[in-house]
């Protein structure tokens, strides 16, 4: 993980001295509503329906235990005992104060940790692949370009004041984890021919009211390029993005408004100024920075190559026994544990999922516990993954069996990642004022509905994405199955769709037909499994049967059914 | 544009300029007055910055319109190097505000040279 120097944490600090003297300046009515709200969603506050909201910076989703415990510390003197896991693998609060948040960015920033620029109309937190680093298909650690893209972005003077929020994804995997097609900037880094990593550029991707697929506008750029290039998006965007209508200001627009081509052009016209200006990487930094993400001292299996496969064929021995005797926690494995690079190794993916809690919610405990398994089984390390959950990233094979068993002490041991009932879901009517409807109750409703273990693993990846209104904070548009919010006439309906997807080959999901009331949607949800099971060949994917059979006979069984 | 003064000291440029338009004319006058329509519109940033790194414009870059003394050092890092407030008053809170930060991670049009080029880090 990063290690802030000098310059970073005085950096954080004085940011905090600023925050704090702006909060006192608008307390006493020297700033005025609106030019402190602009101010203060740039240190993370919200004020929503019920109460502030603030929203802590985890980059690209890095956090170490000390940090979790401060969070955990800070949520219980100053929240209600409980953090919010986001969409862009950041954590919120849901009820602090907004006299007391400068006093929490000071306990942050004790940790290495600030709120800087998680809202507003700026470059926010940069999102990528939650097992960067340790998968087995990995083929490019994206982090290193997260880091310098977050301290290349940090207080940027020239695009702090942008049209709208801007949203920046990297994935360097065979699998996209970090879904770079549907951002504002996605790129994928991969190797060229001669070894060296080169990135393939994506802009104008985005969810919400006007969901489209980013374009690719540059390929094979080398590394020491990633700032110049950037830097000439965002100069094209701040120039000629719209500012009259708020809907209609994202990149994508523009994009879109001036086509592909000609909205590379254009960036390459301004790349051509910078390129070999000041703000080109030096080999120095790309180094410093990826020094930074290296392989922890791993001790097992260090040895003799003998060694290690029979140490690994004793482990396989263990764990199948361990499998065979526990239903759930054979379920557990096949489902939260993910291939580890390194052999013995595993990654694991901690479900914040269980029936009856909004997806994303964690306790206090549940965050000291999270910090506790990843000192005392990995290496101190914890990603947060943008489907909300918490990921181990490290963890000895010989200990999974022991780490399931205390998360299912601590409701952390729901064996459902990437099935269903891993719902990607947004606070929704509950807590948001932007909402149509409540999307938790929802959620609830399909997780008690549909909570056979075995069930659930035999359907296979199913991504159910839940959000209340157009904002597509939940991701509707991508996922498998999206549901949205929708107000029909004051009461709160739901528009479902199908067919989405957020990874590689992504596409956005087709509306099935006019939106159900709440007391619909389960079963609605549930006569789109049977059909999938109906017309399923061996163990096709849902998203393969629906790509292979089209729409026609899900909305068949939904709406012939219903009439 | 439209001059602001009858004896042409200078010119006052609006957010959607394309600068690059008139900008051998432009460069000639010792005042540029960029106007913020309103204090969320970063355009006038971006006119600055080019103006002062890629005309090598060195006159006066004036900030006229919703200037707040919040928004100065994002102004000032981006080239402008006067700025009128809507209140006298706040002109010592400006001050304070540009210079309560006393270093930044990347290039600016004031200062091109990014920290890691800056500092001798290991």
């Amino acid at each position: 993980m990063y290690q802030y120097n000098n310059f970073d944490k005085n950096f954080i600090s004085e940011r905090v001295e600023q925050y704090r003297d702006q909060t006192a300046r608008y307390l006493k009515g020297e700033i005025s509503d609106e030019a402190f709200q602009q101010l203060r969603l740039r240190n993370g506050l919200y004020i929503q329906r019920l109460a502030p909201m603030l929203r802590i910076a985890v980059p690209y989703g890095a956090i170490n235990s000390e940090q979790l415990r401060a969070i955990a510390e800070i949520s219980r003197v100053y929240d209600k005992g409980y953090g919010h896991l986001s969409t862009r693998q950041n954590i919120q609060l849901n009820w602090p104060e907004l006299e007391e948040v400068p006093d929490i960015l000071a306990d942050l920033a004790e940790v290495g940790m600030h709120a800087i620029q998680t809202s507003g109309s700026c470059v926010r937190n940069v999102t990528t692949d939650q097992f960067s680093g340790v998968s087995a298909d990995e083929l490019v650690d994206g982090r290193p370009y997260c880091e310098l893209l977050r301290q290349w972005s940090t207080f940027h003077p020239e695009f702090e004041w942008l049209p709208r929020k801007f949203k920046i994804a990297i994935n360097g995997a065979k699998n996209d984890r970090a879904a770079i097609a549907v951002h504002d900037i996605g790129i994928n880094a991969k190797l060229a021919k001669n070894g060296k990593p080169v990135l393939d550029v994506y802009v104008g991707g985005g969810l919400g009211r006007t969901p489209v697929i980013g374009s690719l506008i540059k390929e094979d750029l080398e590394e020491e390029h990633l700032l110049t290039y950037v830097e000439a998006i965002l100069r094209v965007y701040n120039r000629y993005g719209r500012r009259d209508n708020k809907y209609k200001a994202r990149i994508k627009i523009l994009v879109r408004a001036m086509t592909a081509e000609a909205f590379k052009i254009k960036v390459d016209e301004e790349w051509h100024q910078l390129k070999d200006g000041p703000s080109k990487l030096t080999t120095n930094e790309i180094e410093r920075i990826k020094s930074f993400f290296v392989d922890p001292e791993y001790p097992l299996l260090e040895n003799s190559k003998k060694l290690d496969a029979y140490a690994v064929t004793l482990l396989q021995k263990e764990l199948g026994e361990q499998r065979l005797g526990n239903r759930v926690f054979n379920t557990w494995v096949a489902n939260n544990v993910a291939e580890h690079k390194r052999p013995g190794y595993a990654i694991v993916t901690l479900s914040t999922k269980p029936t009856g809690v909004p997806p994303g919610d964690v306790t206090d405990t549940q965050m000291d516990k999270v910090a506790e398994w990843a000192d005392k089984y990995g290496f101190g390390e914890i990603r947060i993954s943008h489907d909300q959950n918490f990921v181990l990233p490290d963890i000895p094979q010989q200990h999974l069996y022991e780490l399931f068993q205390e998360a299912e002490e601590f409701n952390l041991g729901q064996a459902n990642i990437g099935t269903l009932t891993d719902v990607i879901c947004c606070p929704g009517g509950d807590y948001c004022s932007l909402a149509n409807a409540k999307s938790i109750p929802v959620a609830e409703e399909i997780q008690d509905r549909f909570d056979d273990y075995d069930f659930l693993h035999d359907l296979g990846p199913l991504d159910l994405n839940i959000s209340g209104c157009m904002n597509a904070c939940g991701h509707h548009h991508v996922g498998h199955i999206g549901i949205l919010g929708v107000d029909k006439k004051g009461s709160e309906f739901y528009q479902i769709s199908l067919g989405g997807n957020q990874g590689n080959g992504a596409s956005l999901g087709a509306i099935v037909g006019p939106s159900v009331s709440r007391h619909e949607v389960a079963d609605v949800v549930e006569k789109v499994l049977d059909v999938f099971v109906d017309r399923r060949e061996g163990d096709e994917t849902f998203l393969s049967v629906y790509r292979r059979i089209g729409i026609d006979p899900f909305k068949a069984r939904i709406y012939d059914d219903a009439s | 544009m439209e001059k602001i003064d009858k004896d042409i000291v200078g010119v006052l440029l609006e957010g959607d300029l394309e600068i690059e338009t008139v900008v051998g004319t432009l460069i000639s006058f010792p005042i540029l007055a960029i106007n913020f329509a309103a204090f969320a519109d970063g355009r006038g940033l971006t006119q600055a910055a080019l103006l002062r790194t890629r005309y090598n414009f060195s006159g006066e870059i004036r900030a006229v319109g919703e200037v707040l003394p919040d928004w100065t050092p994002f102004m000032y890092r981006s080239g402008f190097n006067a700025f009128e407030l809507a209140n006298e008053a706040d002109a010592e809170t400006a001050i304070n505000c540009i210079n309560r930060i006393t270093d930044h991670y990347q290039g600016s049009a004031r200062e091109p040279k990014p920290a890691f080029r800056r500092h001798t880090l290991s």
